[in-house]
């Protein structure tokens, strides 16, 4: 019999004139039919909530089957209906006392999903007696519950004592009762702000000793729960890193990560390094997880390095895989470059530049010139790369080799002009804000190198006030460069642009940085040139590292949504506790800032992977200049 | 932890809407993402869309691994895993979902503790419906999915309360190796990858255990001392199901298996470096001298495996730079079993080849005309080439089974023992 035909859209009466049929029904088998029906009919999202008393008249019967069916429909319908769900607490607690164990569980998990008072009330004896039981399934079952009573009513959990029971669970004969009291303490100390799990080294070296009779997803929780203990002695972060350091090679990636989790954080209390290298195993699995193991492995090496013996061909691009997976490996082959294997690295990103799919060119072309930046001694191949790369005049490709050749400029003032003239056989072409700023900057700062700097500023100028104001503020600085260095060239330009800037826009920034320029300009123009075409800061991709105190706690988060996003997990869930380094006579200080409060976060965004984190940030320059004042006289002092 | 868990299913028009409503309907998501504070994960498991959604800072790897789990819970208990067969048994998975999940905690996915606490029986999908499973389909997916050969798939691990029906007694093993392999454009092998895995499925009586021994000729990277055949592969890394008694394996190949009743990947292993790749493309670009608009384009693809075993399924697939404008294809060796089309959409070549037989080579010239002169630029779009194949009874890292035995405890039927072996493209890619 297939249950298909259960799809349909039942009537209310219908469904209840055959459940509450007096024919012969030994084997209960037209009533099974019916809940069936009942239950696919809640699947589909219709309302069966009128049958909530027919429904419960079923309870009594002696078939696990319908049993679990009837309980499927409590879960779903209780709250809608607290008055009549009353009725079914004389069958649970009938269940409860059952001699098969099975019910008494199912007794218990049901009576645990229904936030009903009165049936939370009922719930507290038989849950005291069941975390007791003699069947590791009841109290298993029971522990989960208790997380879920802590959800529906905190004080009464910890009125009644509840979380001391699970305490003494910990010591459980039974592996999965331990997991399963391990995740519940878990739960409730993220959920708590008076209860927090603390683990002594004796508890701790039990749970890890109970790791090795666990299932796959009792050992996840129990290392998860291993985070809540601080190590005293370095010794004693030593042998419980020695005893979870087997299970890196668990058929499961969520134990390995997580004992990976573990290892890396008693290593904050010891000096001995652990072996964790075991990690490729998981980029040969399907995209998801690939693409899990890829974000981490970019946290892990930003602290350890070495962990990736140099193996960088393992994060080479496969044609079928899929975007996310393919920019997570550009990020991790751009940091793992360095002067031995640059040469393979340049060579794969000059192929990925001129595949079709546009996100991922973009991304190639940036990471070819911020290879540049990173590694002097590639400099120039890079730059012949890119140069080619402009050659194709496909449109994006054009403007995301200009944008990264500006910084490229940047890095190495007056090596590389004698490409201006290429970039500028390009320029009708530049549609997006961020390319022409860039071109706008360079044709300012080579303004004496480029014979019709002014022709082709004027070009520009010519919708100034229809740009964005990134390319408007570059556009203004520009043609300041302009007319300090050639005068006479710049001096039709420059009363025009000051007017636009301070008269006809309404941008503050732009209207400030208009001021100041032409106070500058006529009051000193000695001190304006020297302020105007000071040197620059050294730029390099250091400011493209993780926030130290930030890396350290996503460290704490790895294989989370947390290390997925980068981002700190009270960013994206409210109320979650946060995690830090605990204070311990060992602990480590070998970053420095590393307790720091309220870690600066990433600007990338991670529901849109074309700015993805990829992408050099606008204010890249590590300068606190910017910290100081309002925004604009930051940017001012970086952009001139 | 985990708060809701859907299976949706693309064909009837469930699509991830709140993603495309805001990033078009090209872009794929990735598999994890947030929307108005709710976190949805994703996996596409044979067709299907798994999805959980969650409002805390959950264990990414814990879900998709549960993901993956509930699929082959529900390949094991319904027989196989589609759009039909859960609809069909939506009751029963209802049933296995309570077991497996509680209050978002994962509890148990192994198939032979959940088999004495299911009670509702598995409703058997329609044979023909079953074909869809093949493994064209397993490969677009990509990802380490149930394996076993079309046969077992519509016999569901049926429960204990039922013992009249369940009288098979067999193991299903397969190896399959997915290769990755990059070539530069002079021929040299940029990168080349092995990532194999050992999948038992197994309808065994008694939890019997089972011995296989690898051929011998294998060692693990970092006890190469021990080998006295320098030419054995060389593992990279490997990896164990928690059924498996390992601790034979160094030394003498051995894995001790007591496999649960239902499908299992009992090992997984990377080769790198020295691999023996069974393909090689040699393209060349011509240039029409009379007519800039006119390239040739000339792919001689050679199998370099040996002459028994035989390619299915190869395609030859050749991007064509945006300034194309026609297209036509002549093939050099006159052969029947294939064909080539030129997609315009995508701008690439599809060639197809039913069958190649090892040792053999073929060609196929392709003539381009373009819109415009073929300038350098445009050169460079053609490629990279890329190829996909299946060959089956063939392993590039020349593991075989040496040995299978199956020790039974009962006087049972005797032990039916089947064994595959498959070597499939993942990422073959030419560069020009």
């Amino acid at each position: 019999m297939s249950d298909a035909k259960y799809f349909q859209r039942g009537k209310i009466h219908e469904l209840r004139t055959e459940l509450n049929s007096e024919k012969k029904d030994k084997q209960h088998t037209k009533k099974k039919t019916v809940l069936k029906k009942i239950v696919a009919n809640m699947t589909m999202g219709n309302d069966m909530s009128a049958l909530f008393p027919d429904v419960i008249n079923c309870m009594h019967i002696p078939a696990l089957e319908i049993k679990k069916m009837v309980y499927l429909y409590l879960i779903n319908y209780s709250r809608a209906k607290p008055d009549i769900a009353v009725n079914a607490i004389p069958t649970f607690l009938k269940d409860v006392d059952d001699p098969n164990p099975l019910i008494r569980a199912l007794a218990i998990r049901t009576m645990g999903y229904i936030n009903v008072d009165k049936i939370i009330d009922a719930l507290v004896d038989p849950l005291r007696s069941c975390l007791r039981d003699r069947d590791p399934y009841v109290r298993k079952t029971s522990a989960i519950a208790v997380a879920k009573l802590y959800m529906h009513d905190q004080v009464l959990v910890e009125s009644e004592g509840f979380v001391d029971l699970l305490r003494d669970m910990l010591a459980d004969s039974n592996p999965t009762v331990v997991a399963n009291a391990v995740a519940a303490l878990t739960e409730i100390s993220e959920r708590s702000n008076t209860v927090t799990l603390k683990l002594n080294t004796t508890v701790a070296n039990k749970l890890a000793a109970a790791l090795n009779e666990c299932t796959e997803w009792g050992q996840t929780y129990i290392l998860e729960a291993l985070m809540s203990y601080v190590p005293q002695e370095m010794g004693d972060a030593e042998v419980l890193a020695e005893r979870i350091s087997p299970r890196i090679q668990h058929a499961n990636s969520s134990v390995v990560l997580t004992a990976v989790k573990v290892i890396m954080y008693l290593m904050n209390y010891m000096t001995k390094e652990e072996d964790i290298a075991n990690l490729f195993t998981l980029l040969s699995s399907g995209h998801e997880v690939q693409y899990v193991a890829l974000r981490n492995i970019l946290l892990i090496i930003q602290r350890r390095p070495e962990v990736l013996r140099n193996d960088i061909k393992v994060f080479f691009c496969k044609y079928n895989d899929p975007i996310y997976v393919k920019l997570a490996k550009l990020e991790i082959m751009f940091r793992l470059a360095n002067v031995s294997n640059v040469d393979q690295v340049l060579s794969e990103l000059k192929e990925y530049a001129t595949e079709v799919d546009v996100d991922f060119v973009r991304k190639s072309v940036r990471s070819i010139g911020r290879l540049a930046v990173k590694i002097e001694s590639t400099a120039d191949r890079c730059i012949s790369a890119l140069l080619e790369l402009i050659q194709t005049k496909v449109n994006y490709v054009v403007q995301e080799a200009i944008v990264v050749i500006k910084d490229i400029f940047r890095k190495y003032p007056n090596q590389y002009e004698s490409i201006i003239g290429t970039l500028c056989e390009n320029l009708d072409n530049l549609d997006e804000p961020e390319a022409k700023a860039a071109m706008i900057w360079i044709i300012g700062q080579y303004a004496d190198r480029i014979e019709n700097s002014d022709v082709l500023l004027d070009d520009f100028l010519f919708t100034f006030l229809e740009e964005p104001v990134e390319v408007q503020l570059s556009l203004l600085t520009a043609t300041v460069k302009l007319f300090i260095k050639r005068p006479t060239a710049g001096q039709e330009l420059i009363p025009k642009v000051l007017k636009w800037a301070t008269e006809d826009v309404d941008n503050p920034d732009l209207r400030d940085r208009g001021y100041i320029y032409w106070r500058l300009l006529s009051t000193d123009p000695v001190t304006a040139k020297t302020v105007v075409l000071s040197d620059k800061p050294r730029i390099s991709t250091e400011s493209d590292n993780m926030e130290p105190a930030l890396l350290d706690e996503l460290l704490l988060h790895i294989s989370s949504l947390s290390s997925i996003y980068h981002k700190s997990p009270q960013t994206f869930i409210p109320n979650s506790k946060i995690r830090y380094l605990a204070h311990s006579p060992v602990l480590n200080r070998r970053y420095p800032g590393q307790q720091q409060q309220q870690p600066n976060l990433l600007d990338s965004d991670i529901d849109n992977l074309a700015s993805g984190s990829l992408g050099i940030n606008s204010n890249p320059y590590n300068v606190d200049v910017v910290n100081i004042g309002e925004n604009y006289v930051g940017d001012l002092l970086l952009d001139l | 932890m985990i708060s809701q868990f859907f299976i949706l299913s693309p064909q009837r028009g469930d699509t991830l809407k709140t993603w495309h409503k805001e990033h078009g309907p090209d872009q794929d998501p990735p598999p994890i993402f947030n929307v108005d504070g709710v976190q949805i994960l994703f996996t596409n498991i044979q067709g299907l869309y798994f999805v959980c959604t969650t409002k805390f800072n959950v264990s990414t790897f814990m879900t998709f691994e549960l993901l993956d789990r509930i699929a082959s819970l529900i390949r094991d208990f319904c027989g196989i895993l589609s759009e039909e067969c859960v609809r069909l048994n939506s009751s029963l998975i209802y049933e296995l979902l309570d077991e497996v999940i509680d209050y978002g905690y994962p509890q148990t996915t192994s198939t032979d503790q959940l088999k004495s606490s299911i009670y509702e029986e598995p409703v058997p999908v329609k044979k023909e419906n079953i074909i869809i499973d093949s493994i064209a389909k397993l490969r677009a997916h990509g990802t380490n999915l149930g394996f076993s050969s079309n046969k077992p798939i519509s016999k569901p691990t049926a429960n204990s309360h039922d013992e009249g029906r369940y009288k098979q007694n067999e193991v299903f093993i397969d190896i399959i190796e997915r290769l990755v392999a990059c070539f530069a454009s002079d021929g040299m092998t940029i990168h080349a990858e092995i990532n194999g895995s050992i999948q038992i499925k197994s309808y065994l009586q008694d939890n019997s255990e089972i011995r296989i021994i690898l051929s011998s000729n294998m060692t693990h990277g970092r006890d190469m001392y021990y080998s006295d055949d320098r030419f054995g592969i060389m593992f990279d890394d490997y990896k164990f199901h928690e059924s498996v008694d390992s601790s034979e394996f160094e030394g003498h190949r051995q894995m001790i298996i007591f496999p649960p009743e239902g499908e299992i990947t009992a090992m997984i292993y990377r080769i790198s470096g020295d691999v023996n790749l069974p393909f090689r493309v040699f393209p060349q670009i011509l240039d029409v001298p009379e007519s800039p608009n006119k390239i040739d384009v000339i792919i001689r693809i050679r199998a370099d495996f040996p002459e028994d075993k035989i390619a299915t399924n190869c395609t030859v697939i050749v991007p064509l730079p945006h300034i194309t404008q026609s297209v036509s294809n002549e093939h050099l060796d006159g052969f029947a079993d294939q064909s080539a089309r030129y997609d315009s959409r995508v701008r690439k070549v599809f060639w197809t080849i039913n069958k190649l037989k090892g040792g053999t080579e073929q060609s196929l010239k392709i003539k381009v005309t373009g819109a415009s002169q073929f300038s350098p630029a445009a050169h460079l779009e053609i490629g990279p080439i890329n190829l996909e194949f299946d060959i089956q009874n063939y392993t590039c890292s020349n593991i075989q089974i040496r040995r299978l035995k199956v020790l039974e405890k009962s006087d049972s039927l005797p032990p039916q023992r089947w064994v595959r072996y498959l070597t499939l493209a993942e990422s073959y890619v030419f560069r020009i």
